[in-house]
């Protein structure tokens, strides 16, 4: 019986270092899904917020972009396309809250995510859902976002709409 | 998809239906977007390679007016025709009454399809 528990605490101390590499070195998948999961939280808001936490995540937003980001967005008959600073970022982002009195709840769902081959850049397809609260209805939108590796970190230079029917 | 389904109705999507056959005229297929957490409900109207417009309301696929008994209210939507590439799926929804602009519609690709509601 002593092989079986030796071979027992083998598995178990070799799954716990895997666990823990895994922890300490995640993909970058993982990584960049958990960016953009911050992201889409630091965009939602309630009206229970105080001022200070507002004025922070306006402030904050910029922290997930580069200087500089290119958008081509497409909504309801609308378009818009360019490139925009982190200035316009943080003003879009509080007229976002100015125009949602209620709150807004963001989530990005079904996230694919593609690295490019050298794996400093990735491209991501997701579907943004938003919700004011008190409305069961909610707003898709399918978006993509093009993320490149500075200095240890993801950051987006470039958001789409994409057209889910063409 | 008024008024063949109505909003917050718990619908059955079946995702074998497709697996050896393809999406007929008159289907209610069900749409994904990124993945399938969030589906859309839509009709097949156009097949791959067909040319769809719409003209005061009025769907015309290969020039031809389709019969539409599931929309009940008249719309006065207007669409250039497009011709849908190989794989391609034209659905719209039956709830017409709103502006074209605020309407969910096109071509779907096939693999977009995710199957056929049943209820």
């Amino acid at each position: 019986m002593k092989w079986l528990w030796r071979t027992v605490a083998i598995l178990i101390i070799g799954g716990a270092g895997v666990w823990l590499w895994l922890t300490l070195n995640p993909s970058p998948q993982k990584v960049i899904r958990g960016q953009l999961h911050r992201l889409a939280a630091q965009v939602s808001f309630t009206t229970a917020e105080s001022d200070i936490a507002r004025l922070g995540k306006i402030a904050g937003i910029t922290r997930f972009f580069t200087p500089e980001v290119d958008v081509k967005l497409a909504f309801r008959g609308r378009s818009e396309q360019g490139v925009i600073t982190h200035e316009f970022i943080q003003a879009g982002t509080a007229s976002l809250r100015e125009n949602a009195p209620g709150g807004l709840q963001v989530e990005f769902l079904d996230l694919n995510v593609t690295m490019s081959p050298d794996r400093r850049a990735a491209t991501v397809e997701l579907t943004l859902k938003a919700t004011t609260p008190g409305d069961n209805q909610f707003n898709v939108q399918e978006m993509k976002f093009d993320l490149g590796r500075t200095n240890d970190q993801w950051l987006i230079y470039r958001v789409e709409t994409v057209r889910t029917l063409k | 998809m008024l008024p063949t389904y109505r909003d917050n109705q718990i619908s059955v999507v079946n995702h074998l239906a497709y697996r050896w056959a393809e999406p007929r005229r008159g289907d209610i297929v069900a749409i994904r977007f990124s993945g399938p957490s969030i589906l859309l409900m839509k009709r097949v109207v156009g097949l791959p390679g067909e040319t769809v417009a719409f003209r005061d309301g009025r769907l015309l696929v290969n020039g031809v007016e389709l019969e539409e008994p599931y929309v009940k209210n008249r719309c006065f939507w207007n669409r250039a025709s497009e011709t849908l590439d190989p794989g391609e799926y034209f659905v719209v929804g039956d709830n017409r009454v709103m502006p074209i602009e605020d309407h969910d519609f096109g071509g779907a690709t096939r693999d977009r399809i995710m199957g056929k509601v049943l209820l």
